[in-house]
């Protein structure tokens, strides 16, 4: 079992983290393979000793025996940074396009027997229909949201030419305990510096769907059995059935912390190819 | 006003996963969290 990038210090380091720890608890031999270029090692204290951590590099891995005997790998390293991506796309298609690729060919080379590709809601881009099925037209407006579409794309190539099972996610927001960005982290910071002035980004108006950890990595873990069992390649979409808006969750903000600073809504300007990401 | 939204119609009726949070109790439960890992309670 290989669970890539557990440490990283990116947007979803802790579904990676999390979802390692269960693998682990299920009894699992796990091996994580992290280049460690924006995380630290201390991050996966709770399971380090249970675990075989290799660091390396998928953009060209140097390891590759790692791989050997291996029965399943939750691909999930990627770069998330999707401003990012519209100002730098090299970046992009270098950590998230040729990285996939190459856990495919190592996949493949070695006969692995199923990946579990963490793909995104971006792939759909500004969505004609609310809420959002899988079939719905592939349109992303940033390079991110293209770099996923193209690993889907890969993913389920390699599962018909090779037989590789493959199920490919396309999760919504995902929030818990460790989250380090987005709205809710944003909000908390402003107020750890001044709990007497809140200023928040837009209307407020906006609403998104967000789904708690343990339920994302049951959704994981779900799809990649379910996979496993019957063969294949599937997407399916990872969210909730409700949004919330950034209003509403300013409020609950207040409530928790017990704060009472003056709120102001800033507008701000639409930054292109942003869509889904927090 | 934008709304962002997934159909996740198909992992629930072909997986048999759900979400067991709502998406209000999932903000609510991190803020609880992360109130308390950054130290901004009152």
């Amino acid at each position: 079992m290989i669970v890539n990038e557990g440490a990283s210090d990116r947007w979803c380091w802790f579904h990676r983290l999390i979802l390692t720890e269960r693998l682990v608890e299920m009894g699992f031999n796990v091996v994580v393979i992290d280049n460690l270029s924006s995380g630290d090692l201390d991050r996966l204290r709770n399971v380090i000793d249970r675990v075989k951590f290799v660091k390396d590099d998928l953009k060209s891995p140097s390891n590759p025996d790692v791989f050997q005997g291996v029965d399943a790998v939750f691909h999930l390293a990627a770069n998330p940074e999707v401003r990012v991506s519209v100002t730098e796309p090299r970046i992009h298609f270098d950590e998230n396009v040729l990285a996939t690729f190459n856990v495919l060919e190592l996949a493949r080379k070695y006969g692995v027997r199923s990946v579990v590709y963490a793909s995104s809601s971006t792939v759909y881009g500004d969505a004609r229909v609310v809420p959002t099925p899988e079939d719905h037209p592939i349109q992303p407006i940033s390079v991110y949201g293209a770099a996923k579409a193209a690993g889907e794309v890969m993913c389920g190539t390699y599962a018909r030419l090779y037989g590789i099972n493959c199920v490919a996610l396309r999760y919504a927001n995902i929030v818990g305990p460790r989250l380090r960005h987005g709205v809710i982290h944003d909000l908390l910071m402003k107020l750890r510096k001044n709990p007497s002035e809140l200023e928040v980004l837009g209307d407020g108006t906006q609403e998104k769907s967000y789904l708690y950890i343990t339920d994302a990595v049951n959704a994981t873990l779900m799809a990649w059995e379910y996979a496993v069992k019957n063969g294949g390649v599937y997407i399916y979409n990872v969210g909730n059935w409700d949004s919330i808006s950034v209003k509403d969750i300013v409020s609950i903000v207040i409530k928790v912390t017990g704060l009472n600073p003056r709120i102001t809504y800033k507008q701000q300007p639409q930054m292109v190819g942003v869509g889904w990401a927090t | 006003m934008k709304r962002m939204l997934l159909s996740i119609d198909r992992i629930v009726r072909e997986v048999g996963w759900k979400p067991t949070l709502s998406s209000r109790d999932a903000i609510e439960l991190t803020v609880r969290s992360l109130a308390q890992e950054l130290g901004v309670v009152k």
